[in-house]
């Protein structure tokens, strides 16, 4: 007797700590979906660190990220290379030094992609894409952590995983880890995080 | 845009025998990693993107890389592959 009664407690316990768990899971992205919606602007600095497995070496760029509500941003490169990425809505504008094209993200596919990962994880929005991410979260270091593990096939010949580090008090992005099929490792650390300032409309110029 | 325009990093380790060599877009998602065989002049592609990885895709890869590194190797940034009209350029990246 005393024995069920100590399995039935357990079982109790384990339940309880399940229902917790989802409990806190939806109270994190209830918090982040609202300081994503709140959020009209964001402005940064970041780093970037791309860890290359066949070669045991890695490479680091930096530069600085504007985005603005609710599809506009732009990803720009300043140091070791210059290059810009700017997104808005269906339109994009890459240009390095020595040229500039713009393409409409509804006709390339691999694009649409990557810069739909840049921006919602920079967001946050990844976490509510049921359709594209299997999405779980932990708490760790006085961060979230949220492991999203790719669903649709395109995503998945690209990433094993995105992890995204958010920082409790601002319930906004503090790292993207990217993990590659290859095993390859990208990191980027947003800093200097600026939010709900005025962006001139030009930074977004896509011409 | 010109079809098929790819740009981004290649970052190459020179060994005795061999070159590795990395190549990735600007937001760091990796397009191909291979090794260059010095002595059997050949290349080995160990990893390429999905979209990429078609035999006739790896087979003008692997011959392009070769000619690309050889190049490099004597101070030649720029190669063209006269069958299929690519043409390759590279910049040296000062850290």
């Amino acid at each position: 007797m005393k024995r069920i009664t100590i399995s039935l407690l357990f079982l109790f316990s384990l339940f309880f700590s399940v229902a917790q768990a989802q409990g806190d899971d939806a109270q994190i992205r209830q918090k982040i979906a609202v300081a994503a919606q709140t959020m009209t602007s964001m402005q940064c600095d970041f780093v970037q660190t791309k860890q290359l497995k066949m070669l045991n070496d890695k490479m680091v760029s930096e530069g600085r990220m504007y985005y603005s509500q609710k599809d506009k941003l732009r990803w720009e490169y300043v140091k070791p290379y210059q290059y810009t990425f700017i997104m808005n809505g269906d339109r994009v504008l890459l240009k390095n030094k020595e040229r500039s094209d713009v393409i409409d993200v509804r006709q390339n596919k691999i694009f649409r992609e990557i810069a739909n990962i840049m921006l919602n994880s920079v967001v946050g929005n990844c976490l509510n894409d049921d359709r594209s991410f299997k999405t779980s979260i932990t708490t760790a270091g006085g961060q979230w952590v949220a492991t999203l593990l790719p669903q649709r096939k395109d995503m998945k010949q690209m990433f094993q995983k995105i992890i995204l580090h958010f920082d409790q008090q601002q319930a906004t992005v503090s790292r993207v880890e990217l993990v590659e099929k290859n095993g390859d490792l990208t990191t980027i650390d947003l800093k200097n995080i600026r939010k709900n300032e005025t962006i001139a409309p030009r930074t977004f110029a896509v011409e | 845009m010109p079809r098929g325009y790819v740009s981004g990093m290649l970052v190459l380790l020179s060994e005795e025998e061999c070159v590795k060599g990395s190549l990735f877009n600007e937001f760091g998602i990796t397009a191909l990693d291979f090794t260059y065989d010095r002595k059997k002049n050949k290349v080995k592609l160990h990893s390429v993107v999905k979209m990429m990885d078609r035999w006739y895709i790896r087979r003008v890869l692997r011959r392009d890389l070769r000619e690309v590194l050889k190049g490099l190797e004597q101070g030649d940034s720029i190669y063209e592959d006269k069958r299929y009209h690519i043409n390759y350029k590279f910049t040296p990246l000062h850290e």
